[in-house]
């Protein structure tokens, strides 16, 4: 790969791009430990900071906030740049951008073991912790505005209408649902209250998952999968549909996290019909993701970017349609509380989030580094060990959700409890256990595979401009 | 779930589902006309040519 | 379009149009769902929710500083095979003082909304040191360390201060007031627990979180268990 004339700043998505890989092996390490945990409970180790009531919001913190958020900056510094036909607005706002954000979670990655937590899923940390995110996001927010008004190209092309949806929404939701009295430095109390907090909570935990794991990534899709399959996008104005209805939509769902609870039940039907709704913009936009390949389907065998992108896609189609269904009351009564949860986020985390990822990353190493890819075949193999060991989590989940959701509704003729010992219902899992802990490992080396590949391609000699692209 | 809520919930927002559904509907229906307008083809796929056009260079 | 300044660029140009309506859009649903929690009536069984106690308050910011919620959920779902199994379904008003709220979104253990005694003080100590001693099989970890570390008077004050901010009605919140209360309630366990041969400090952490455990669920059952 040539280099780019100097007016790009690559450093950044080369910097962004390492760090993704070395928080995503942490945050997946901890995911592999966590399901150890599960499966033995000895791997509890018997330590404060290693239990897993304090391990998991590590883990999902990790993933969520450290892998993705890493990758989607990354992503978001290369293409909005070549979008908009002009370099970042300030370099040293990108710099605050990238320190301040690995310092909140190096922050976080030592707070949390230590149990210092605000105890709500996804928004854990401390409020010190939480001011310094609204700070850096900020930050990022002036430069991401500031290089938008500096652009050279009249059109915002459809992806920086997705990130510039999770620029604002994500600086909404953390404030609003971080607002807290303080106690002492490390604790504070949510100026919400009970349901209110509990909803607070959801319309911020679902509409995370929305503006960090989704829209982005949708945006991400609809720059980096052209270009990488050479031919624009299935349908331009398909996309920009999709946009306003996604976004809208999915500020309303958060509820249905909440059916069947003590919410008034207004509030739950409506989580549970713009959720059903939600189905359609969803795969709106993964249908013009899979037909933006139509007439490339050849190279599929060859390029493991897209293959990568492809299963990202498919399992992006599959865990929207499965939300939707788990929001309608009589299927969430069975599901709720199961492993089934467990098994919908990570079709959502491993599948489409991690393997779009993936794709994006091989897809920038060779033309931020500036030589070509180190291994394609090491590439493959880690292609096939993650859509393994995704299948291998998912079925497993699947399976000891429905099976534990049947054991606590199961009566007997006499109307009394099948399985009156909750112990019962969870001993019978411990199979099922096992094969996440595979599962997830699998996934773990493949990973593995991805940075050595990456530390080969990054340190091998410098490439003379003549080298044609990976 | 419980009445005393529920009633008082109905009582002022009963309106208010009704409206809101015609309100998004209508703007949703006017969004999707105006994209699929014949005179915005030309210009809207020149838009989502954007990525291709050769992103490397200023 | 380069030669204008940026802000006027930003402000005139159609990406501030295009951030203000991305702004209104993301926020109508929100403002639907979450004001009108604001306009509801109260329950009348509100009045039935009591305040936790210094030491319950303490225990169940330990529950949270361990991440039970993880596991245990706190909310009874109004179906035959949940109230068979755990007891009255849950009402909101029984949540007005947790802060922050634990309903919990995965029960790799059993819902914890009734536990309140539902076992003596001494199962729970006993629970907590080693889960397997109590419940054969279960896959909790064990929780040693609460036993041997106690909390701080002066730390739980500050705590019942800022939910004092908050609108929670404590009468004393001063370190000496709450930690005569701490110890108080602490005793009464810490004798409980000596009837059953365990020697407890009343501030130790594992008698707070017992004081939480064994309160939860018990507000209004009268109020409960009519539907």
């Amino acid at each position: 790969m040539s280099q780019p004339p100097p007016n790009y700043d690559d450093q950044i998505v080369r910097r962004f791009v390492s760090v993704t890989v070395i928080w995503g092996f942490v945050g997946m390490l901890v995911g592999v430990i966590l399901a150890l945990q599960l499966a033995w409970w000895p791997a509890n180790l018997g330590l404060p900071y290693t239990s897993f009531g304090r391990l998991r919001p590590l883990h999902t913190n990790a993933v969520i906030f450290a892998f993705t958020a890493n990758a989607l900056f990354a992503g978001i510094y290369y293409s909005m740049q070549r979008l908009l036909k002009v370099r970042m607005w300030s370099d040293k706002l990108s710099a605050v951008h990238f320190w301040g954000w690995q310092a909140i979670i190096v922050a976080a990655a030592i707070t949390l073991p230590l149990g210092l937590t605000q105890g709500k899923e996804y928004a854990e940390l401390i409020w010190p912790i939480d001011l310094a995110i609204a700070v850096v996001w900020v930050a990022f927010a002036i430069n991401f505005f500031g290089t938008i008004a500096i652009r050279k190209v009249a059109h915002l092309y459809v992806a920086i209408w997705f990130y510039m949806s999770m620029v604002i929404t994500i600086a909404v939701l953390h404030i609003v649902n971080s607002l807290a009295m303080p106690a002492t430095l490390t604790r504070s109390y949510p100026v919400f209250s009970g349901l209110t907090d509990a909803l607070v909570q959801w319309w911020y935990g679902h509409n995370a998952v929305g503006f960090l794991l989704t829209t982005p990534i949708l945006g991400l899709m609809y720059y980096f999968l052209p270009r990488a399959a050479e031919r624009p996008v299935y349908s331009y104005r398909l996309s920009i549909i999709h946009f306003w209805a996604l976004v809208f939509l999915y500020l309303w769902a958060g509820p249905h996290h909440l059916l069947y609870s003590a919410l008034p039940d207004w509030a739950q039907t409506l989580g549970m019909v713009f959720s059903i709704v939600l189905l359609a913009p969803s795969w709106g936009g993964m249908l013009n993701g899979l037909l933006t390949l139509r007439g490339a389907w050849d190279r599929l065998r060859t390029d493991p970017v897209l293959k990568f992108f492809v299963v990202g896609i498919t399992f992006y189609g599959m865990s929207t349609f499965e939300g939707p269904m788990m929001s309608i009351r009589s299927v969430n009564s069975l599901s709720h509380y199961t492993d089934w949860t467990i098994a919908h986020v990570h079709q959502g985390a491993l599948g489409w989030v991690g393997m779009t990822m993936f794709g994006m990353i091989y897809w920038l190493a060779p033309r931020i580094w500036y030589r070509p890819l180190h291994s394609v075949s090491l590439a493959t193999t880690h292609f096939w060990l993650a859509t393994v060991g995704i299948v291998l989590y998912v079925v497993a989940m699947w399976t000891a959700g429905v099976t534990q959701g049947l054991m606590w509704r199961g009566l007997t003729p006499d109307g009394l409890l099948q399985y009156p010992n909750f112990l019962d219902t969870v001993t019978g899992l411990i199979p099922f256990y096992w094969i996440r802990v595979i599962g997830g490992a699998m996934y773990l080396v493949g990973l593995c595979l991805l940075a050595y590949n990456l530390w080969r391609t990054a340190t091998a000699p410098a490439a003379s401009s003549q080298l044609e692209a990976a | 779930m419980n009445p005393v809520r529920d009633a008082a919930a109905t009582a002022a927002y009963g309106w208010l589902p009704g409206a809101m559904t015609v309100a998004f509907l209508v703007f949703f229906v006017a969004w999707a006309v105006w994209a699929y307008l014949p005179s915005n083809r030309a210009r809207l796929e020149a838009a989502g040519r954007l990525p291709l056009d050769d992103g490397d260079e200023t | 379009m380069s030669q204008e300044p940026w802000h006027r660029r930003v402000l005139e140009h159609r990406a501030g149009l295009f951030a203000v309506l991305t702004t209104i859009t993301i926020t109508i649903g929100g403002l639907v769902e979450i004001v009108p929690m604001y306009t509801i009536p109260t329950d009348p069984h509100a009045t039935e929710a009591t305040l936790y106690t210094p030491l319950e308050q303490a225990g169940r910011d330990i529950y949270v500083r361990e991440g039970c919620y993880n596991c245990h959920s706190q909310m009874v779902r109004p179906m035959r095979a949940e109230t068979v199994r755990y007891g009255a379904w849950t009402r909101a008003w029984e949540y007005q003082w947790d802060r922050p709220f634990q309903l919990g979104s995965r029960r790799i253990g059993p819902d914890l909304q009734r536990v309140g005694g539902k076992y003596p003080d001494a199962w729970h100590w006993e629970h907590l040191r080693a889960p397997r001693s109590t419940s054969p099989g279960s896959i909790m970890p064990a929780y040693g360390w609460l036993a041997e570390d106690e909390i701080d008077p002066a730390d739980v004050a500050a705590s019942v201060r800022a939910l004092a901010t908050l609108g929670h009605p404590y009468a004393d919140t001063s370190e000496a007031g709450v930690g005569a209360q701490l110890e108080a309630q602490g005793g009464e366990i810490v004798k409980r627990l000596a009837s059953a041969k365990i020697a407890a400090s009343p501030l130790s952490e594992a008698v707070a979180l017992t004081a939480y455990l064994q309160r939860l669920g018990l507000d209004g059952r009268a109020a409960l268990e009519t539907p």
